[in-house]
């Protein structure tokens, strides 16, 4: 029997037999498109999150204090800054030349004093308070620790919109999940300037009135309130016009308050870290947070591609049970082969081919549908992220994920196959014309 | 009726299959668009108010700066992204205002501006004269700027002869440069939070909207 007549043959039973064939396919299909979905996402998750959220993100982010290092602690995640040091123009230069530096975002504060119309529990008027506020390049937030609660971010270089923190609502007696209360309500902000008045200095306020726009988690900087560079950046340029540069008020002098520096990938985030070091300024990045990510997802990775596995497995205990099955109906079938000249091994071929063609369908099918599983996962996952104002991931389906798919899914059904193939192929021909 | 082949139903959901997965793919593959921008609100303050004037003005003698009446004005009155600087100094003179908060005013290019000095000039015995030229003179200086409202305040034509000679001049100067007059009568009880209501109060109806 040649090969074009055993895969006629195999092709012939499968289209007598459509409704198994179909069943069996099926069971291949979702074991290999669960296998697909799962090890897709898996990949994504690792290589493209955490190396998108880190070749761009806060991830891969080192924050820098304007502050000389503390030499002890430059390994820490959270090292202490030493003395104070300006932190200028020519600092961005130098650490933006860096090689290894992707993006250098400046964190800008302001102290203000702030009039809330909010009331406390006792619903007594909160007075004012001094606070500070957080000031960012707005268009670069997603390579930022900056993550919206509720509403939204201010628009980029607004000078009448805020963002609030968890500290704002704790401020008010409120928990996170009353964020959405403090949403449209207004602010008035003071930022103070020392002035002469009669021989005697005071403090005069520079009132801007704001509307809170959301409500976010941040690292970026300390200050309960987050708003646009050019809003601190007023409130700092009218603190020091006053007096000595409203020296009195004990106002920081550096004119940035700190960096957040994007390094190019996870890997570079030590280096950079120490070349920074070298430079002159205190870093922190959450170095060790990073690499248990990591850890924690390749346990998700194992535990994934277990999952997938044992769909395999089931598929391939379906495929034999199928394949069996086959060869106790199609005993008489044998007996004739046999009987008009089919040797073992031209049984034991059509049967293999018969379970690999399956296999081979359903691997196919199983890897397209993993494929559009995990890309409706994506679409799922970036929407959050857009909502998030976070970069989106992108799903890929790695070219050996799809050949592993096709060509697994065919040697497993092959495996699955050869002991009803042996079993067809040892049959004796009497006994299978006679025992039909 | 033609008997239908499992291979190709099975090559037919291939087909179909494999397109959905393409499309899915191709569409989580692009990047994501930004949400759509939220009406604008960036850009320049919408209104810089600075009021001018002395101790009535600047309230140093208060507490609660909340319920300050030009605090109220600009929390009532003005839009969100308004600024106010009160340029106020406790013992202000219409010359001093002209020497000293009129060049921080034009600095800060007010847009309404509140004016309210005669407590000290009716004290040092200013001339009613001296005082309308130069009252006239610290208007037209806020007009320059850029401010569109100018409001001059005044509580003197329930108080005596001097005083009501000044609000006289106030009325003038208002009916000259185009500002406006807001009387405030008796501001005897200035010092307590209903009086600074009062007054806040007085200012807005005069401000108008918007």
């Amino acid at each position: 029997m040649t090969w074009r007549d055993a895969i006629g043959l195999a092709v012939t039973t499968v289209r007598r037999r459509p409704g198994r064939a179909v069943l069996t396919v099926l069971a291949v299909t979702l074991a290999a498109a669960l296998l697909t979905a799962l090890l897709t996402i898996s990949t994504t998750a690792e290589t493209r999150v955490l190396d998108q959220l880190s070749s761009g993100g806060p991830l891969a982010g080192i924050k820098v204090a304007a502050a000389a290092p503390d030499p002890g602690q430059v390994d820490r995640d959270n090292a202490q800054p030493g003395d104070p040091r300006n932190l200028d123009d020519a600092a961005i230069a130098q650490i933006s030349d860096l090689p290894d530096v992707r993006d250098v975002v400046p964190i800008v504060s302001a102290p203000m004093y702030v009039i809330t119309p909010a009331r406390d529990r006792d619903n007594r008027r909160i007075g004012p308070f001094r606070e500070d506020i957080v000031g960012v390049d707005l268009t670069k937030v997603n390579q930022l620790p900056v993550t919206v609660v509720a509403g939204r971010l201010p628009v980029e270089g607004s000078t009448s919109e805020v963002a609030v923190t968890q500290g704002y609502l704790d401020r008010l007696g409120l928990q996170r999940t009353d964020a959405p209360l403090v949403v449209g309500t207004e602010l008035q902000m003071a930022s103070p300037q020392v002035v002469r008045d009669v021989g005697r200095d005071r403090v005069r306020g520079r009132w801007v009135k704001v509307g809170i726009v959301g409500v976010v988690a941040q690292e970026a900087g300390n200050g309960q309130i987050l708003g646009t560079t050019e809003l601190v950046n007023q409130a700092r340029d009218w603190s020091r016009a006053g007096v000595d540069q409203s020296s009195a008020l004990e106002l920081p002098t550096s004119p940035y308050t700190g960096l957040f520096v994007v390094a190019r990938g996870i890997d570079n985030v030590s280096l950079v870290r120490n070349q920074i070091t070298a430079i002159g300024y205190s870093t922190s990045a959450p170095e060790n947070l990073v690499a248990s990510v990591r850890r924690y997802l390749r346990v998700v990775e194992i535990v994934l591609s277990a999952v997938g596995i044992i769909a395999l497995v089931v598929a391939a205990l379906g495929i034999t049970n199928a394949m069996l099955a086959a060869v106790r109906e199609r005993r008489r079938e044998i007996g004739v082969l046999k009987a008009i000249g089919a040797r073992d091994r031209d049984v034991y071929r059509v049967f293999l081919l018969e379970a690999g063609t399956l296999g081979f369908i359903g691997g196919v099918l199983g890897t397209a549908v993993g494929w559009a599983i995990a890309g409706i996962v994506g679409r799922v996952v970036n929407g959050y992220l857009a909502q998030q104002r976070l970069v989106g991931v992108q799903i890929t389906l790695p070219f050996a994920v799809v050949v592993g798919g096709i060509i697994g899914s065919t040697l497993l059904a092959l495996a699955a196959g050869t002991l009803p193939a042996v079993r067809a192929a040892r049959l004796p021909a009497r006994e299978a014309v006679g025992g039909g | 009726m033609a008997e239908r082949s499992p291979i190709g139903f099975l090559l037919r959901l291939l087909v179909v299959l494999v397109l959905v997965g393409a499309v899915a793919g191709c569409a989580s593959g692009s990047d994501i668009a930004e949400p759509a921008p939220p009406p604008g609100t960036a850009g320049g303050p919408t209104a810089v108010y600075v009021a001018i004037g002395g101790l009535e003005t600047l309230n140093s003698d208060r507490d609660d700066i909340q319920d300050n009446w030009p605090q109220i004005v600009f929390a009532e009155a003005l839009p969100r992204g308004a600024v106010y600087v009160n340029l106020a100094t406790e013992n202000a003179t219409v010359r001093s205002a002209v020497d000293d908060q009129l060049p921080q005013a034009e600095a800060l290019r007010p847009t309404v501006a509140t004016v309210w000095v005669e407590a000290a000039d009716t004290r040092l015995g200013t001339s009613p004269a001296s005082y309308r030229t130069e009252l006239a003179q610290l208007v037209g200086g806020m007009q320059a700027a850029g401010a569109t409202r100018v409001l001059l305040l005044t509580s003197g034509s329930s108080s005596s002869d001097l005083a009501g000679a000044f609000a006289d001049s106030v009325a003038h100067v208002a009916t000259d440069t185009g500002a406006v007059f807001v009387d405030l009568g008796d501001t005897s009880g200035r010092a307590g939070d209903p009086g600074q209501r009062r007054i806040a109060d007085a200012v807005m109806a005069a401000m108008g909207p918007g």
